[in-house]
């Protein structure tokens, strides 16, 4: 029974996560019990084999790849953009309100039926934009 | 017995971590490619031997980092750096095997095989196989601790901190986990 005890224990010994009391009784015990040290030696093989398992190497773009990705999602999420450069849009913003107060509108008077007004003198599209010119 | 003050293991925690994280929060690329360099094989290693697949480690390691970028503006100093970036890693490599298991169980990914750079000599390669593959049929928490404990040598403290377990409880999983992988191999040695 005591056996099946510090059986349970070998686990956190070999870990060195035990306090000193127990740790010292298990070494204690390990002296004199040959089944116990041969499961320990057996949970080190285990152990062995574990920390034998191959590692992978990184791809030689992993970090660029990384870096890239982030500025992709910055550029696509304009609220990810740094305060400063929030800051100076929001001020923009209001700028631009403010000379739209004082120039009353005008910067948005457009001449659209002028832009598209060139077209063949018999055709379709120039009847229809005399008659949309005449309306105006 | 453990001193408190080692982290143990190939994963030490190096000075001005809180420093680098604070200059990656900032936007610092140069400061985020430092953290990538130093955690990038340890990272990238545990979430290939947890789910046993190089491509999708590969993602899911630059989603780890991604995530970490991200969130270092908001990161509290409260434990160490690498347990929270393991923790990030353990929680999407889980989420990615849940989310295969859903279409894929285990004994169908068996068949995939390995590409396993290092063990060139065959009968090496036939064992780090047959590791490899007995580590997976391990239950998921006991997988996690395992590969925690013996490959980045972490604490029970900080594997407790990366499972949402307390200590006692990785006592047990990794009791259990080294139980379970030696009836594994030695049941397999006998087939």
């Amino acid at each position: 029974m005591e056996n099946d005890g510090f059986r349970s224990k070998l686990s956190a010994y070999k870990d060195g996560e035990l306090d000193g009391d127990l740790g010292e009784k298990i070494s204690l015990h390990l002296r004199n019990c040959a089944a116990c040290r041969e499961e320990l030696a057996e949970l080190e093989r285990i152990d062995s084999l574990v920390a034998g398992m191959p590692n992978l190497e990184p791809h030689e773009s992993f970090s660029s790849q990384i870096i890239a990705r982030i500025s992709t999602r910055e550029q696509e999420r304009p609220d990810c953009a740094p305060f400063s450069k929030r800051v100076l849009a929001k001020f923009l913003q209001l700028a631009d309100s403010i000379f739209e107060l004082v120039t009353g509108h005008e910067h948005e008077r457009t001449a659209t039926l002028d832009e598209f007004g060139d077209f063949p003198p018999l055709s379709m599209s120039h009847a229809y934009f005399q008659i949309i010119g005449q309306q105006r | 017995m453990n001193d408190p003050a080692d982290c143990g293991g190939s994963l030490r925690e190096a000075d001005g971590e809180y420093e680098l994280i604070e200059a990656i929060g900032a936007g610092d690329i140069l400061a985020f490619e430092t953290l990538i360099k130093r955690y990038r094989d340890p990272v990238l290693n545990f979430i290939f031997k947890y789910m046993g697949d190089r491509f999708g480690a590969e993602d899911i390691a630059q989603e780890v980092f991604l995530r970490v970028y991200r969130a270092a503006s908001e990161y509290e100093p409260k434990g160490k750096v690498s347990t929270w970036i393991f923790k990030i890693a353990y929680n999407l490599s889980l989420n990615e095997v849940k989310r295969r298991s859903r279409f894929c169980p285990i004994t169908d990914i068996d068949e995939r095989g390995f590409e396993l750079a290092e063990a060139n000599h065959t009968g090496l390669r036939e064992l780090a196989e047959e590791v490899m593959d007995a580590v997976r049929h391990l239950p998921e928490k006991q997988r996690a601790a395992l590969l925690l404990r013996v490959n980045e040598g972490l604490s029970y403290a900080e594997i407790g901190n990366i499972l949402s377990a307390s200590i006692s409880s990785v006592e047990a999983l990794l009791f259990r986990a080294r139980g379970n992988l030696k009836k594994i191999l030695i049941g397999r040695s006998e087939e």
